[in-house]
């Protein structure tokens, strides 16, 4: 039905899209931050009497202004463990650093000046002394060196053991094969094209209007809430167009911090805007994890048990977002019956930027573990690595199944789609290609990876959402979902879905977004979420709209209710055809001043399991190491394909994510914690001509969880990618007896493997 | 960024004098490398002077000699039908600068006067051995770049033009960053009547350089195999986190290769 283009794209591609930074008043100041610009080391002293007199400066704030408003730190919204009987040590996030320093790029002081070039010359006048320690503290180092918090002194944060390890143990025993992978998952970030912003206005009565680049306004104005002791009168968050997110743009951040409590206390409207060397110091950093996984199989190839050991680098600071890992684990299950899963999780400090959710939050990363034990074991057995998968799938006569860590699986038909992946890349024929590379020059590489992953949770947790309605007296309709586009084109969706309802043109219902003033609560953007939770909700408030039309029309044509027949937009009494009321006439005889207005709800059962199977083939010249992709085949059960373009759209992003991390995207701090990717010269970020041409294919297996029978597509994308391209990378070293290559797979780093070089 | 003054002069006598005035004057042509310098306020400048109207953007034959125009654009070199006939190679070479803004702005002369120890031209009119034209003389190439970011340019002095002769064989091969796509290593080889000259970018410590052990084994016989049992010192190569100085060296010799087939298909 719904294959329209994308209603947004018009506006956002001819520069008409309204942004935060397109709201931004005259009157608003600017506001810029000092940072620290070393890792590690303690503040001496922060001078600001030369720069407070320079023309322009209206204010500068530091952590000591703050504190005698009572104002001093983040909220503290983590929830660390320790299994392992350790001491949990839960250090505090300034909000303006004034004491020791733990990372680069930490605020300290907060300029308010009338322009930028003003507040930038109070900057460089302020006179900020600190000592300089003699080094970071970085993933990897001895903990004996300098633990990051000397109070955690083996500088462990939280420490997890999932599953059943003695289980685990006793099938390794008897075990046939037994697998050992390393894992090194590296550091990336965001990079959202729209850099963060925000912009706080507060009224003479007191009520503060944040409007910002965020994926969840509502979760945004409850942290503000708690850290302010604020009610919900007192502040309203506002996300008008945002240029990317990926979960890095999911919280309050110490900039917003300090410019919600300066608009306050000054009463003045104030606009801070990262450049993107800020960001890329200070917005959240993402998966920095290694360690190794185990797989262990039988004789026939069966799998008899997987665990993994990880150590996780969370950066200087913990919060919840520290530990989206454990979340979406028991993504190691992969599609597979393994009778025994466990894993063991350290989240370790380090002098860095803190972690967060990124595209996936934990699930490409599982997926890469077992997916790369499978490619491994295969090779050892000397199986087909198709042929080993299939081999191990959960059937789909096997559905719901419950796997041994988290996830119970709704439905599912990973043979198939399997199948379908092998058909489509040409897989049985694919030596005839590598012998053709051969002759020119080239290692040819083909990777398999099947994922699944949790969509519309966090498992474990039934979130309910909300959608809005509204028939304003002048018969129009208006949908404002709790959920919200960070650009994934929820501004065509929604109105399709309730015009689906409704049966009516989907160009009648307007769509807004992203106010707080709107919703008492909403889930935002995250978790592959929108359709499936916020679409529902969506569906269930077009249901009571039409409830309520149907009322009114019993009503006005005075007749039984259920006499009342509602189609395109009419409703009509069944024993009187000729009399009918459409929705402006229902406005009208509405006994409300402002029209029908209408909350709608739900809470899914459980999550969804969105799945699939991706093959990717490269070519890497030998004599430069540089990998080519060649090929990219990925077959999707998204659940129902609601809207082709935009899951085409979603997974292809999410695929070029993968790819990305897989070959060179990398954060890179050097051992004095400065960060050398600092900037776009140096942190790769692929171009479309990097890309082959994608093939896309969904294969949907509906679920019942929700009305929609969709299971989420925001991150399957990614899920995949990295794990399939990294296959494929392996694949075409071992062909030549090379070990496995460490993400990224850098031109440098694969010459090296090619060359034996150490 | 720092305020400052812009500038447009009429002719290079006026941008010359405006340019000497202060040390804190300076010249700016595409801007591709000054601007991000300027918004980061790592320089400061009273008098930015545009070079636009000076005359320096045409691209001419003089005296059997290319010669093109400081201001010229790198799309203009890749696009123009007298550098594609007369030294194809360096219109290739230009074709793959940065990318489309990048190459629509940036100019030769910017390119030279800044010495990137990663940019392309150093390697080409090294190779070429070019010859600088500025306000106040003529600089030979192998005089002209000094260190990293280091030129023979006196603080008030403009290149004006770049003069090349026609090599009977050449070409580039660059292994451009994944990050920034400037060059790790890039290779120009020219062959002349009397010599080959090979010249290096991206890869030393130094900037820019000649590699004599190449230039030997191909003025012996200008073919890709000759190089085969060429082994370059890492020594003196830089190292950073996108490349390793062994990797470079073996890229230089690998690269070297293919730009000698390249300039023998051509
Ligand atoms: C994203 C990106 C990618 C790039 N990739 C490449 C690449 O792959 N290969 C490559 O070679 N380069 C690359 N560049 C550099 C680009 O090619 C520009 O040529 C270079 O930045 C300088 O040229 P410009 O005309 O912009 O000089 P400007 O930025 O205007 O000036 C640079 C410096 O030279 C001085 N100067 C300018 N003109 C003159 C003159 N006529 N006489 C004396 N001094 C002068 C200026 O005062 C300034 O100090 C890249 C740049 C960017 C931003």
């Amino acid at each position: 039905m719904l294959t329209m283009a994308r209603l947004e794209d018009h506006r956002l591609i001819t520069g008409k899209g309204k942004f935060t930074a397109n709201t931004k008043p005259s009157k608003a100041l600017v506001v810029k931050f000092l940072r620290t610009p070393i890792a590690r080391g303690n503040i001496l002293s922060i001078d600001i009497s030369t720069a407070k007199t320079l023309p322009g400066v209206v204010c500068i704030f530091t952590a000591e202004d703050m504190a005698s408003d009572g104002i001093t730190h983040m909220l503290d919204t983590s929830n660390p463990a320790r299994d392992d009987g350790g001491t949990i040590v839960k250090p505090r996030r300034p909000i303006l650093n004034s004491y020791e320093i733990k990372h680069l790029g930490e605020p300290v002081a907060m300029v308010i000046a009338e322009t930028t070039e003003q507040a930038d010359d109070a900057i460089e006048a302020i006179n900020f002394n600190y000592n300089d320690s003699d080094s970071a503290f970085l993933s990897g180092k001895d903990i004996d060196s300098q633990p990051v918090w000397p109070e955690a002194h083996d500088n462990c944060a939280s420490y997890h053991n999932v599953g059943d390890f003695s289980e685990v143990e006793k099938a390794e025993k008897i075990s046939a094969y037994l697998i050992t992978v390393p894992i090194h998952i590296s550091r990336i970030t965001a990079v959202a094209m729209e850099p963060r912003i925000a912009l706080c206005e507060t009224t003479k009565k007191g009520k503060s209007i944040f409007t910002t680049s965020t994926q969840n306004p509502f979760a945004l104005r409850a942290e503000i809430m708690q850290t302010f002791s604020l009610e919900t009168t007192d502040i309203q968050v506002i996300a008008p167009d945002v240029g990317g997110s990926f979960g890095m743009k999911g919280t309050l951040y110490r900039e917003d911090a300090a410019i919600i409590w300066a608009s306050r206390k000054l009463k003045r409207t104030l606009c801070w805007s990262a450049s993107r060397s800020e960001a890329f110091i200070s917005d959240e950093h993402a998966r920095a994890m290694h360690g190794q996984a185990r797989l262990g199989l039988d004789s026939k190839g069966k799998f008899t048990s997987f665990s993994v050991s990880l150590d996780i680098d969370i950066g200087a600071y913990i919060s919840k977002r520290s530990f989206s890992m454990l979340n979406n684990l028991g993504g190691i299950a992969g599609q597979y019956v393994i009778p025994c899963l466990a894993a063991e999780l350290r989240f370790s400090y380090s002098n860095t930027m803190p972690i967060s959710p990124y595209r996936g939050a934990g699930r490409p990363e599982a997926t890469f573990m077992i997916e790369s034990a499978i490619d491994q074991a295969a090779r050892v057995i000397g199986i087909d690595r198709a042929e080993l998968r299939a081999r191990n799938f959960i059937k789909p006569n096997m559905m719901p199944y419950q796997t041994s860590l988290m996830f119970n699986y709704d439905s599912g038909d990973f043979p198939a789609i399997l199948e379908e992946a092998l058909l489509l890349s040409d897989y049985h024929n694919f030596d005839k290609r590598r012998i053709e590379s051969q002759k020119r020059g080239r290692i040819r590489g083909i990777g398999i990876a099947t994922h699944i992953e949790v969509a519309g949770g966090p498992f474990g947790m039934r979130i309910k959402e909300l959608a809005r309605i509204k028939l304003s007296k002048q018969g129009n309709i208006t949908i404002a979902p709790g959920s919200m586009s960070v650009g994934q084109g929820l501004e065509t969706s929604f109105p399709a879905i309730v015009a689906d309802v409704l049966n009516i043109n989907a160009d009648m219902v307007h769509y807004v977004q992203g106010d707080t003033d709107y919703l008492p609560s909403g889930r935002g953007s995250g978790g592959s979420s929108a359709t499936i939770t916020g679409g529902s909700a969506a569906i269930n408030a077009s249901e009571k709209l039409i409830k309520a039309g149907n009322e009114i029309a019993a009503d006005v044509l005075k007749c039984d209710i259920s006499n009342i027949h509602y189609e395109k937009g009419n409703f009509y009494n069944q024993n009187n055809p000729n009399s009918s009321l459409d929705w402006s006439e229902i406005a009208q005889y509405s006994n409300q001043p402002d029209g029908i207005d209408i909350l709608g709800e739900f809470t899914p059962s459980a999550p969804t399991y969105p799945n699939g199977c991706h093959i990717c083939e490269v070519e890497i010249d030998r004599s430069t190491g540089k990998c080519f992709l060649q090929d990219y085949v990925a077959v999707e059960d998204v659940g129902t394909a609601l809207f082709p373009i935009l899951i085409e759209g979603q997974i292809l992003g999410g695929i070029v994510q993968g790819i990305s991390q897989a070959l060179g995207e990398s954060l890179i701090y050097d051992e004095t914690g400065q960060l050398s990717t600092g900037s776009f010269m140096d942190y790769q970020m692929p171009i479309a001509s990097d890309f082959p041409k994608f093939r896309i294919k969904t294969y949907p297996v509906k679920t019942k969880i929700n009305p929609l029978g969709a299971k989420g597509v925001g991150e399957s994308g990614t899920v995949g990618a990295l794990a399939a391209t990294l296959s494929a990378i392996q694949d075409a070293l071992k062909s030549e007896g090379s070990d496995a290559v460490e993400m990224p797979a850098t031109p440098n780093r694969i010459w090296k493997k090619l060359n034996n070089v150490k | 960024m720092y305020s400052f003054n812009y500038l447009k002069p009429g002719s290079i006598k006026e941008a010359e004098s405006l340019l000497s005035e202060s040390d804190d004057n300076k010249v700016i042509s595409g801007g591709m490398t000054l601007l991000p310098t300027l918004k980061q306020r790592l320089a400061r400048i009273d008098n930015l002077i545009g070079l636009e109207k000076c005359g320096l953007d045409k691209i001419i034959l003089r005296e059997g000699l290319l010669n093109i125009g400081a201001m010229v654009t790198h799309f203009d070199v890749s696009n123009s039908a007298l550098v594609k006939t007369e030294n194809p190679a360096i219109a290739q070479l230009a074709s793959h600068i940065g990318d489309r803004q990048v190459r629509n702005r940036g100019t030769i002369g910017g390119s030279l006067a800044n010495n990137d120890p990663s940019a392309c031209y150093p390697a080409a009119i090294l190779a070429m051995s070019g010859t600088i034209h500025t306000t106040k003389r003529d600089i030979k190439a192998e005089n002209f770049f000094v260190d990293l970011f280091e030129t023979a340019l006196e603080e008030d002095e403009i290149i004006t033009s770049v003069s090349l002769p026609k090599p009977e064989r050449a070409a580039y091969e660059k292994f451009p960053n994944p990050a920034s796509r400037y060059a790790i290593v890039g290779i120009f080889v020219a062959k002349f009547d009397s010599e080959v000259r090979v010249a290096v970018t991206g890869a030393g410590e130094e900037g820019v350089f000649r590699c004599q052990q190449i230039e030997t084994a191909l003025s012996a016989k200008f073919l890709p195999e000759s190089l085969s049992e060429i082994n370059i010192s890492a020594d003196g190569l830089m190292s950073d986190i996108h490349a390793e100085a062994d990797y470079r060296a073996h890229l230089i010799v690998e690269l070297a290769k293919r730009a000698v087939a390249k300039s023998i298909a051509r």
